[in-house]
């Protein structure tokens, strides 16, 4: 018998990978978000939304993170966008692999922001950084004020909270002060903004906050002094053996082969304002 | 349910580890594992012993340390660790939940082979 050291830090593996993806999207000046919450919030609803409403400009991509089936990737195509459907056949999460691999079918030189929706699940996509520059984080009233509270990794690394289904709020004893609060202890100066995708209520205020983290990564690539937004710090509080950084972190490693694969025209059909 | 893909991870490692070193049988293998870091024990070990039927590291005990996570109270700046981290009420204000500033820990320290 003998022992043999190891000292192999696991995370190391897979952080590497997120971070590939983020200096991959980069170079091609994407802007990514993930998109993360617990089946049903309205995820798939609010990128429905958004394409309606958000002003001609941005390309789209989408990556559709999904235990099975193509649901929500039907509901998206409609919009003339490049969708790739991601089917994790029974895993909880999407993990940077899968996205890697996406990316290597997707014209990247065709697409402004790519949009990851994770799959449904309040607790294990948070463990695993994609490669995105923020992460968008959906609860709907009727889940309950108190899961910020239980489910804390997925709030204290969001970006921007959506309360999603505010319309509902009359008939749910949903405490919006509360969540909020908890949230803000979780992750100092969090961006939270009540949206109903029902009613339209405050998707102005989630669109203008897209495009405003749109413009700020433009910025960033053409090296123009600009200011961060309140909340939007350099440094996401992840702990010292996991961290992931935002797109403007940028990590002196070493260079790598990153060419956005330009693979024929595939180029959206429509605008991504030209839904119904 | 993310265990699994984490005890793939560390079956691999362990497999690596056991090959460069001509192992052909791996007893048993040591992790520390930190409470800030969202992964049930019970889980990992459960995925790693199914994944590793059938491999050198068949029948492969897995001793796991726990490590604690450092914590802090955001309105009274108590600081502490935390083994548990489902009970996170400030012992000092019980004002507000307590913050996990780290332990997410995941090593795989060393390996028994024959």
């Amino acid at each position: 018998m003998h022992d043999f050291s190891v000292n192999k830090r696991l995370w190391d593996q897979t952080d590497e990978l997120g971070l590939a993806n983020r200096r991959r999207l980069e170079e091609a000046r994407i802007y990514c978000i993930n998109v993360m919450s617990a089946p049903g919030a309205g995820k798939t609803t609010l990128l429905e939304r958004t394409l309606e409403r958000i002003a001609p400009g941005p390309r789209f991509g989408v990556i559709e993170g999904d235990i099975q089936g193509r649901a929500d990737a039907d509901r998206l195509e409609r919009f003339g966008i490049p969708v790739r459907q991601i089917n994790t056949n029974g895993a909880c999460h999407l993990d940077p692999r899968q996205v890697a691999a996406a990316l290597d079918t997707m014209d990247l030189g065709s697409i402004d922001l790519l949009v990851i929706e994770n799959v449904g699940n309040l607790v294990c996509p948070a463990e695993f950084d994609l490669g995105e520059a923020d992460r968008v984080m959906l609860l709907s009233v009727t889940e309950g004020h108190d899961k910020p509270a239980k489910y804390p990794l997925m709030f204290r690394t969001a970006d921007v909270l959506i309360l999603n289904k505010i319309d509902l709020l009359p008939h749910t004893d949903f405490d919006l002060a509360e969540a909020s609060r908890v949230a803000r202890v979780l992750r100092e100066g969090i961006e939270i903004l009540e949206v109903s995708c029902r009613t339209g209520e405050g998707l102005d205020g989630w669109i203008a906050w897209l495009e405003h983290r749109l413009a700020h990564a433009k910025e960033h690539w053409d090296g123009m002094p600009h200011d961060h937004a309140p909340g939007q710090s350099h440094n996401h509080d992840h702990g010292p053996d996991h961290s992931h950084g935002p797109s403007h972190r940028h990590d002196p490693g070493p260079s790598h082969d990153a060419s956005p694969g330009r693979a024929p025209n595939h180029r959206p059909t429509g605008g991504p304002a030209s839904g119904a | 349910m993310h265990e699994l893909a984490v005890a793939a991870n560390l079956l691999d490692v362990v497999l690596k580890t056991a090959r460069e070193n001509g192992a052909t049988t791996v007893v048993t293998a040591r992790i520390r594992i930190g409470a800030g870091s969202c992964l049930n024990p019970d889980s990992l070990a459960f995925g790693f012993e199914a994944l590793a039927a059938g491999t050198p590291a068949s029948g492969c005990r897995l001793e796991i340390e726990h490590l604690p996570a450092p914590v802090t109270c955001p309105a009274c700046g108590w600081e502490g660790e935390r083994l548990d981290v489902a009970e996170l009420v400030c012992p000092q204000c019980e004002g507000h939940p307590l913050r996990i500033t780290g332990g997410r820990e995941l090593t795989v320290d060393t390996i028994t082979v024959e």
